[in-house]
């Protein structure tokens, strides 16, 4: 549980994890950020990047106090799920949206995950 | 079983505590009660409103990508390795303001959109129209991402305050109150009980007086009993010498006796005197 108390602020950047084409489509908004090669907030995951590689990345992006919302395809959040689930910080938050060609998982999202238990026990 | 009393020291100026700190509690505790629901109502109308959100986002998004599908079918593999490479500064970026909710801050996003430059480096002839369709999806999909971000953050934040306050209300309901309330009756039965002391105590003072009196008069009696005998004897001496001066002599020690009388008298009331003294004085002390 943080304490910390939340300051109005205007200068706050999104960031992404995913596959080539949802990252274009997110870039193409102007959200992207890469002055610096090591310091972008996007990272492109295909067969090539290790699992190793989106962890740090994961990492660096939920440090960084200028990020606000993390976007991230469900299957690499799949792969990095052990992070997702033990992640709690609520700024920056981490939303999972559907990859290419699959359907979206409602049950595996950490946030559905919480939000359905809380349905059950209201009904 | 955690309604252990707290270690005080039975008096009236701590009861009177006791029930000042009793009362703040409570007040405390309704006050609290309040907050949680209020937070709790919030909380409800979001749930559903972030489910909701949660499927429209997911079909969006499949949407946008279907859109650059197009715009890459178009202008070819060479865009997404474009627009990698072509970026620089963000145009769009977050505001994130703060929400009040019973005393609860939490955030929200916006988006703020400055695009005064990027889109213009894209255009790459005929595709040109099919690469705007698809920013403005994905736009619009971010808009909606944005939403979703807010109620997911002050969903989190809502749900950890909710618990923050719930375990403050049960503690003191479950707790503070009991803790408190069996202190006082303990103190209130403890400061009966010195009261039914003192008084027994009192009684017994002046039913050990009234014994001691009873005593001092018993040896008294006695005492002049004695006086009386050795009187007598001295009187039968003198019987021999003149029998006129004993009948004188018996009618005064009758006089002796009916004054002994009176002074048996004042002694039994004195005791009772004594007592209602005490409680006066008792009633004056506390």
């Amino acid at each position: 549980m943080s304490k910390t108390r939340y300051q109005p602020r205007e200068d706050l950047y999104f960031a992404i994890i995913g596959d080539r084409d949802t990252v274009t489509g997110f870039l193409l908004t102007g959200m992207g950020n890469s002055v610096l090669k090591s310091n972008s907030n996007f990272l492109v995951v295909d067969q090539k990047t290790s699992q190793e590689e989106v962890e740090q990345t994961f990492h660096r992006l939920t440090n960084d106090e200028n990020i606000a919302i993390i976007i991230i395809n469900q299957t690499i959040a799949n792969t990095i799920r052990h992070l997702i689930d033990s992640y709690e910080k609520t700024i920056p938050t981490v939303i999972e949206i559907p990859s290419k060609n699959k359907k979206f998982d409602f049950s595996t999202d950490y946030i559905m995950g919480k939000l359905q238990k809380m349905l059950k026990k209201k009904k | 079983m955690t309604s252990k009393r707290l270690n005080v020291i039975p008096s009236r100026m701590v009861l009177m505590q006791l029930r000042l700190r009793q009362k703040g509690a409570e007040q405390g505790y309704k006050l609290l009660k309040k907050k949680s629901d209020a937070l709790t109502m919030k909380f409800r109308s979001m749930l559903n409103e972030i489910a909701d959100k949660k499927e429209k986002m997911s079909e969006d998004i499949k949407d946008s990508v279907l859109k650059l599908s197009k715009a890459k079918y178009v202008t070819g593999e060479g865009l997404v390795h474009n627009v990698i490479e072509s970026v620089q500064q963000p145009s769009t970026t977050i505001k994130m303001g703060v929400e009040n909710i019973a005393g609860v801050r939490i955030p929200m996003f916006d988006m703020i959109n400055d695009s005064s430059e990027g889109t213009e480096l894209r255009g790459l002839g005929k595709g040109r129209k099919q690469i705007k369709n698809a920013e403005k999806k994905f736009t619009s999909s971010l808009s909606l991402l944005i939403k979703l971000a807010s109620l997911q953050v002050a969903f989190v934040t809502l749900d950890d305050a909710i618990k923050k306050t719930n375990r403050r209300v049960n503690a003191l309901e479950h707790v503070v109150l009991p803790r408190l309330k069996t202190t006082i009756s303990f103190v209130n039965s403890e400061l009966d009980e010195q009261e039914r002391e003192e008084f027994y105590r009192l009684k017994k003072v002046s039913d050990k007086k009234k014994i001691k009196l009873k005593k001092a008069f018993l040896e008294k009696q006695k005492r002049e009993k004695e006086k009386r005998k050795q009187q007598e004897e001295l009187m039968g001496f003198n019987e021999m010498e003149n029998e006129k001066e004993i009948s004188i002599d018996k009618e005064g020690e009758e006089g002796e006796e009916g004054d002994e009388d009176e002074d048996l008298n004042v002694y039994d009331s004195d005791p009772e005197d004594l007592l209602s003294q005490f409680q006066d004085n008792e009633e004056i002390i506390f």
